[in-house]
């Protein structure tokens, strides 16, 4: 039975809930048993709430009393770089080791505010450094499909936990594709939303220009349901846009033919198996008659090298606020990964320098940004791999800090533009999970979803369990 | 000519560089840095090929512009003199502790 309770969705477990099925807190129960049997080998979170079962038991007396909230009793997994009243936060950093929040990120308090319990804190490459997982002082999380192998990250504990079945969605920010990297090597869905769709306010500031809200989920339809919650203007945040919400999960069909634009620089010396089976995705959507077009974004070569000194830049002076005084430990405690980062931003914004770094990459923005709306014009959707590569062994990568960050080279694109992505589960390769990304236009999340909808329809990944070792 | 030894970021920038960013490195670790960064430095160095003179910024790509609030207190937003210190490491007498700059 408790088996069977956390292998549900999220729609099947609301759809329990509201029918008297099943309770929150025989949810509860049953995650947490799990995790406590599994997390030991997986280190998916860094804080694990046993208080998750007091408020569990509050909500199924809320609902038996007529309490309507759109995510009441429902457990849910943070990433450790959001702000949690009351919980410990460490952004996966020694620098952060005992700091408790006194508020909560405006994305978890719409959540809250909806009745959802937090389950626990996720592990993350610490401060969002990474895009393997194992930038973290936590201990490095196991892929749940393959030990010993990676999952993915900045993201990494969300990713896993939800692939794990340790709870029905999980937060996660994607600053250059740190949701839609541990989306795809652990078979779930990671979203990123437009730049400005989800407050940033009360999540630790990575890069401010890049910096996307979003989350990770077992299906399409949990994706959207939970964006339908976290999404809309917060007043927190100036960046955070006007445009209003969509209710995303009741608008998951697709009502016309739509143009799938292919970038070539994307494909150009791909993995050839890789390829395969991003092209068979690609055949499903074909098959449903939408138009499969080439287009090409030429400004796709200097992405990373842009994004490398804008991101760093940001970086520099995002933590330059952690000097161990009104808070945490001092900036001794930071690993190498931060300290490269915040190096390589001072001296790329250093004078002598800055001209030729810092100036030249916002510049390189402007022009990626043009590629972008260029191809914009002829589809509706750009669509291709979320990494080069399949998820690899720990320290396999590690050697060459300058080889991990190529792992990013398909993902910040989007980050650098601020268009929506999402990366949703296709064939496995090499007994590996594999994400097919599809990018949208700006505040067009809609899209994005009834893509990747038809995508899950027909292949069905999350229906794949992992084996997990106790 | 740039001689082998050479190194896209010196000994020297890294120690520079680390003291502006604060970062208390030991003499090992800027070494250690020293060619790391150099590699990054001139794999990034590509940047230099885009033609850009006619291009102008991108600092942000939110719609925003311009966004203000009233200067009025939010009494909800306000932290308590506890909450504040709630975290420091060193405090005294409601004050944050911070190292000596005066004799």
């Amino acid at each position: 039975m408790r088996e069977e309770l956390t292998e549900l969705t999220l729609k099947e477990t609301l759809e329990g809930l509201e029918k008297g099925s099943l309770s929150s807190l025989q949810l509860v129960e049953a995650y947490i048993s799990r995790i406590n049997k599994f997390d030991k080998k997986l280190k998916s979170f860094i804080t694990v709430r046993e208080e998750a079962k007091i408020e569990a038991k509050k909500a199924d007396e809320a609902r038996k009393s007529g309490v309507k909230k759109k995510l009441l009793g429902i457990p849910f997994a943070v990433k450790d770089n959001f702000l949690t009243k009351g919980i410990r936060t460490t952004s996966a950093s020694y620098v952060l080791d005992n700091y408790i929040a006194h508020y909560n990120a405006t994305s978890v308090q719409r959540l809250l505010d909806e009745g959802a319990i937090i389950i626990g804190k996720t592990n993350l490459d610490a401060w969002g450094h990474g895009s393997s997982g194992e930038h973290t002082d936590y201990g490095i999380p196991n892929n749940p499909y393959s030990y010993g192998f990676v999952t993915g990250g900045s993201s990494s504990g969300s990713a896993a936990a939800v692939a794990a079945r340790f709870c029905l969605f999980g937060t996660g920010s994607d600053t250059g594709g740190s949701n839609r990297q541990p989306g795809s090597y652990c078979n779930v869905v990671g979203l990123k939303p437009t730049y400005g769709r989800v407050s940033r306010y009360g999540v630790i500031a990575m890069a401010s220009s890049t910096d996307s809200i979003g989350h990770l989920t077992r299906t399409i339809w949990d994706s959207a349901y939970v964006l339908s919650i976290t999404a809309g203007r917060d007043e927190y945040d100036a960046t955070s846009s006007f445009t209003k919400p969509d209710q995303y999960h009741e608008l998951l069909e697709v009502k016309e033919k739509l143009t799938i634009g292919l970038p070539k620089e994307f494909f150009e010396g791909l993995n050839k198996k890789l390829a395969k089976i991003v092209m068979t995705a690609v055949k499903i959507l074909g098959k449903q008659g939408h138009k499969i077009i080439e287009v090409s974004i030429p400004t796709i070569k200097y992405a990373y090298p842009i994004y490398a000194v804008l991101q760093t830049s940001e970086v520099s002076s995002n933590l330059a606020k952690f000097d161990g005084i009104r808070y945490g430990n001092g900036r001794e405690k930071f690993q190498d990964e931060a300290k490269r980062r915040i190096m390589i931003g001072t001296h790329s914004l250093s004078s002598g320098y800055a001209d030729k770094y810092y100036i030249q990459a916002a510049k390189g923005r402007t022009l990626l940004i043009n590629d972008f709306e260029r191809a914009f014009a002829k589809a509706d959707v750009l669509v291709g791999p979320v990494y080069p590569f399949a998820p690899f062994k720990h320290g396999e990568r590690e050697k060459d800090p300058l080889q991990m960050y190529l792992s990013d080279v398909l993902t910040v694109p989007a980050n650098l533009t601020g268009h929506p992505g999402i990366s949703v589960p296709i064939e496995f390769m090499d007994k590996m999970p594999t994400g097919f990304q599809i990018i949208g236009k700006h505040f067009q999340e809609k899209t994005i979803f009834q893509v990747a909808q038809i995508i899950e329809r027909e292949l069905m990944m999350y229906k794949i369990k992992p084996q997990l070792k106790a | 000519m740039k001689k082998l030894k050479d190194k896209t970021i010196s000994f020297r920038e890294v120690k520079h560089t680390a003291d502006l960013a604060r970062l208390p490195l030991k003499k090992h670790e800027i070494k250690k840095f020293e060619s790391q960064l150099s590699n990054i430095f001139d794999y990034v160095g590509q940047i230099d090929e885009m033609k850009t003179e006619k291009t102008l910024k991108t600092s942000q790509v939110s719609e925003a512009k311009n966004i203000f609030r009233e200067d009025k207190i939010d009494a909800t937003r306000i932290f308590s003199q506890e909450e504040a210190l709630g975290n420091a490491k060193r405090k005294m007498n409601g004050f944050f502790v911070v190292k000596a700059i005066l004799e």
